[in-house]
């Protein structure tokens, strides 16, 4: 038992203690407190979706009203008054993006007290998001894109007239800047991402307009790219007029000005000023977001309303409505003082997404009127909330075999009782599942969620003795052939609480067929999953590879596995032959089809009758290969919301998928009430 | 004496010198390094996922491509001219997390040691001139149970009683409204308002432990002939007391200070991160788990320096106060 586990427990304790003072009653887990009938947990169906609209003439179009002028926050208009900002429609783009707040058009002011831990989710716009739905990709900070009729090129369109945070204007510059001078720089970038026969060309066709031009058709690249975080500030595109001063090509004095600030070299100077993945841990970086980072310490952090923030609401009003944002830094894994934090009042705003476990809700229901907070409860987009992985490269030279025996992992799938999962774990909200691409994805079959999840020990059974793992003497264990009893370690990806129960409630299930489970609750270190030296994984948070189908694109390799991945990487991107490979493991023959088959899913238009046919060989092969076994799906995600936080929307999904609460839209929340 | 001081200062720096070796080491120890767990993080929590060649870039800008026994001696030469060095996790030196940490810290150490005492010398003395009386035995039972309980499970059912009888949850050190604001009075109050619960919690365990110490002390104390011979002479029973047996009974207490040193710039850490307190324990804590070396080991170098030094003062002290006890080589 961890420290972290056991002050988890000791809290639960505490709250048992608080249920039987109150009523006498005997203390109830919570994971039991709710056992029949599903709650109303998502509430009623959202009133209406925030909704964009492109440019106000979209929005004219649409609603057949011309945009009101526009209109800014007081503190800007002061100092626009003062002479220190220009006006609002000189800061604003020529074109800004519309968006319909999801209750009503807000009022400016306030502070919205967060916690820092996934704060650049309140901060972060890309070039491009999904609609909540995920089937679309809509522009966000840019204009929109337009493929070729042959998919060999893309152009992407800019906003005429927009600005960093710091007033320069944003162009195509801002991201040639971070191809040709980053990606495309050996001291930045030793090993490039494409091959020299893989490269695009980025053409500049005006100020705001890139091309870009494939060497084969890639109608996949948007669908790839439309995350939030894909084409955005750090990845995509960077500030080169406020960067170039630490770039060795613009500035021959690079090194010595690094050396001054305490760097080793400019690359490192550069590295750590474009903060590519921190953005929101580096202060006076210019950004093209609603709020800009002004101070980052080890207690918290700070964003400040963005003067030249891109968007609009539909009365014109210049986006975000909330002054600022505070951050406070608390331990990462410290849900329990962060939940204190909430019901204390001193937190506007708790995303429950790879923070709240499901076995937290029944204490925060209750606490919902006393903490003065809302519960915001979505489905969760992941393919399986709980996810069973075995190692196809255990390290065990006896277990490989057995592990890589079809009939083995669909014993396991067979011994695994979905409904007591559900449960126990997930207060029954969920639904049994196997890792397979959700109901609403086009391509989806019904077949594939639900191949092999009943709840089937004889069955189960039948198969291992199939398998040839015999029982023992007494009948309490399966044998391996090397006459050892078959004894599996079963660790966890989180180190999570909910994954230590899923754990326990496995390894009696599993128990009833003859397979013992060891158990190891901490966290699995990284390096154990990418040497494949694990035996079984529970993971609680869907990893890299789970939702990505969902939106478009689709890996050609596992999430374990990863000497297989090695060696498909070189096979498949730097086209080597099999015998010159030197990495990873060669993978069996119908994972190199699959593989194929996903390269060349990739260079189909989504939806067209060919790819659809080819990503359901793919998961038709998928769904039935059980290298993941899933348990349950759609499972709450609960955000906990401030009683004086308003616009928070309802989504029909949510996940990393649409990209988490960016989808929710922070820059049209406001305050009812400015001071807490 | 000269030399003992000399000698005794060698030992010192060979000794800090060890620590910095095996801290240096036991971080390292783990498989993989800061990137590891950064890129384990994006991919976990970011779903990021980046390609091998990013990962080597990323090794490459913190600096973690180079040989160990380079990093070690690149961290060791800045430490020698007094810079601590970098965080690689926060990209800030140091010195500056410290600065933000150190100062709570002491205040919280501080205030706890102030109220450990406070409470802990009149009750023990209590106990020990009421020896079995029902007070004692309350008083015991209540120490006890102090020493039993582990801290930070008393700080989750404070927490927890407090929010739901008080509707305030006193977690942290400072409210939301105030943490981003220079020092005011508001401020001031606020934090006020905040000390008790953490002062409490840390105090407590040393509390019972230091009432148990006294009590006993002054027990022996007591039936010690000089107190007798005063009693004999007509002092007044409290005057008595705190003249003498009290005085002496003390000194275990008073030499303790040396070594708390460190515990003061350290801070309680389990208690702070259940309490969610910024001191400096979960700083380090946090350093370890990321692998963020020159944090975790420079922090972990202040703190040894503070134990070693805090020691060496209170051995030269002893000699200088204390003539029974001679260093003096033997040979």
């Amino acid at each position: 038992m961890t420290a972290r586990r056991f002050v988890g427990a000791a809290l639960l304790g505490a709250v048992a203690l608080g249920i039987l003072c109150r009523n006498a009653a005997p203390p109830v887990p919570p994971s039991l407190a709710v056992s029949t009938g599903k709650p109303d947990i998502y509430g009623s169906a959202p009133a209406a979706d925030v909704q964009v609209y492109t440019t106000p003439a979209a929005f004219t179009h649409a609603s057949g009203a011309p945009l009101p002028p526009y209109g800014e926050a007081p503190e800007l208009a002061d100092r626009v008054a003062r002479g220190e900002l220009p006006p609002v429609a000189a800061r604003l783009p020529e074109a800004p993006l519309v968006v319909r707040p999801y209750e009503s058009v807000g009022r400016y002011g306030g502070t919205l007290r967060v916690d820092a831990y996934q704060w650049r989710g309140y901060l972060h716009h890309g070039l491009f998001r999904r609609n909540s739905e995920g089937d679309e990709i809509i522009p966000d900070l840019s204009e929109g894109y337009a493929y070729s009729a042959d998919y060999r090129s893309l152009t992407i369109h800019l906003r005429r007239g927009m600005r960093w945070s710091d007033g320069a204007p944003f162009t195509v510059e801002d991201i040639l800047f971070v191809w040709e001078d980053e990606i495309w720089n050996p001291a930045l970038t030793p090993v490039p991402p494409y091959s020299d026969k893989d490269r695009p060309q980025y053409v500049a066709v005006d100020d705001y307009t890139l091309r870009i031009d494939f060497s084969r058709p890639r109608p996949d690249w948007m669908a790839a790219m439309s995350h939030p975080f894909s084409l955005s500030q750090g990845v995509f595109f960077n500030p080169k007029h406020h960067l170039k001063r630490w770039h060795a090509a613009y500035n021959p004095d690079a090194d010595e000005l690094a050396r001054s600030e305490g760097f080793g070299d400019w690359t490192q100077a550069y590295t750590f000023h474009a903060a590519k993945l921190k953005l929101e841990e580096r202060p006076g970086l210019p950004t093209l977001n609603p709020w800009v980072v002004t101070a980052f310490n080890s207690s918290y952090g700070m964003a400040e309303r963005n003067p030249y923030f891109s968007q609009v609401d539909t009365h014109g009003n210049q986006l975000p409505y909330i002054d600022r944002i505070l951050a406070l830094r608390t331990k990462a894994d410290q849900t329990q003082a962060k939940i204190m934090q909430m019901l204390g009042g001193e937190l506007d705003h708790l995303p429950g997404f790879s923070e709240l476990s499901v076995d937290e809700y029944p204490f925060l229901k209750e606490s919902e009127a006393i903490g003065g907070y809302r519960i915001v409860a979505f489905p969760s987009s992941m393919m399986s909330a709980m996810t069973l992985s075995l190692n196809p490269l255990v390290p065990d030279p006896v277990l490989r075999p057995i592990f890589n025996d079809i009939r083995f992992r669909q014993a396991l799938s067979l011994a695994i009782d979905r409904d007591a999962i559900n449960e126990m774990v997930y207060l029954g909200l969920g639904e049994p599942r196997q890792e397979t691409p959700l109901p609403l994805v086009s391509f989806s079959r019904p077949e594939w969620g639900s191949y092999l999840t009943e709840y089937d020990p004889d069955r189960a059974n039948a198969l291992l003795d199939d398998a040839g793992l015999a029982w023992d003497r007494r009948r309490r264990v399966r044998l391996r052939p090397d006459g050892r009893p078959l004894d599996l370690l079963i660790e966890s990806g989180h180190g999570s609480q909910i994954e230590a129960y899923v754990q326990e409630l496995l390894a009696g299930q599993f128990s009833r067929v003859g397979v013992k489970l060891t158990m190891e609750s901490e966290k699995m270190s990284h390096h154990r999953l990418q040497e494949d030296l694990f035996e079984l994984l529970v993971c609680d948070n869907g990893g890299p590879a789970m939702e990505l189908c969902f939106a478009g694109g689709e890996p050609y390799f596992l999430n374990q596995g990863y000497g297989w991945n090695r060696w498909l990487t070189q096979w498949i991107e730097a086209g080597e032959p099999p015998e010159r490979i030197q990495v990873g493991v060669e993978p069996p023959e119908e994972w190199k089809r699959l593989a194929l088959w996903i390269d060349e899913a990739r260079t189909l238009p989504a939806g067209s009758p060919e790819w659809v046919d080819l990503k359901q060989r793919i998961w038709d092969f998928r769904s039935q290969s059980l290298w993941h076994i899933g348990t349950v799906y759609r499972v709450p995600i609960f955000d906990l919301v401030g009683a004086r936080v308003r616009n928070f929307p309802k989504l029909p999904w949510y996940g990393w998928s649409t990209g988490a609460h960016v989808m929710t839209h922070p820059e049209q929340w406001y305050l009812e009430t400015p001071r807490p | 004496m000269l030399m003992y001081v000399v000698r005794r200062f060698a030992y010192m720096l060979l000794l800090l010198w060890l620590v910095s070796v095996g801290s240096f080491v036991l971080i390292q120890l783990p498989p993989g390094d800061y990137v590891t767990v950064l890129v384990a993080d994006m991919e976990m929590f970011q779903n990021i996922v980046l390609k091998p060649e990013d990962v080597e870039q990323l090794r490459r800008a913190y600096g973690l491509d180079r040989p160990l026994y380079v990093q070690y001696f690149a961290w060791m030469g800045r430490l020698v001219r007094g810079d601590l060095g970098n965080s690689i996790a926060y990209q800030r030196p140091v010195l500056e997390l410290l600065k933000e940490r150190v100062p709570m810290t002491v205040v919280i150490s501080v205030a706890a040691m102030a109220f450990v005492w406070a409470m802990a010398i009149p009750i023990g003395i209590y106990s020990a001139t009421h020896q079995y009386s029902l007070g004692d035995y309350v008083v015991t039972v209540i120490g006890f149970v102090g020493m039993a309980v582990p801290p930070f499970l008393l700080a989750l059912v404070v927490m927890y009683f407090g929010f739901r009888w008080f509707g305030f949850a006193p977690a942290g050190l400072l409210s939301a409204e105030y943490i981003a604001e220079p020092w005011s009075v508001g401020k001031l109050v606020d934090l006020l308002k905040h000390l008790p619960l953490p002062v409490i919690v840390t105090g407590i365990a040393g509390t019972a432990g230091l009432i148990r110490v006294l009590r006993a002390c002054l027990l022996d104390e007591l039936e010690q002939q000089y107190v007798v011979t005063a009693r004999a002479k007509g002092l007044s029973e409290g005057r008595l007391l705190m003249k003498y047996p009290v005085r002496v009974a003390v000194n275990p207490l008073v030499s303790t200070i040396g070594w708390s040193l460190a515990g003061i710039v350290s801070g309680s850490t389990i208690i702070s991160i259940v309490l969610n307190l910024p001191t400096t324990g979960p700083l380090l804590l946090d350093a370890v788990l990321k692998q963020d070396m020159e944090l975790a080991g420079s922090i972990i170098m202040v703190l040894s320096g503070l134990t070693v030094l805090g020691t060496y003062l209170s051995d030269i002290l002893l000699v200088l106060v204390d003539p029974r006890i001679r260093y003096e080589s033997q040979t």
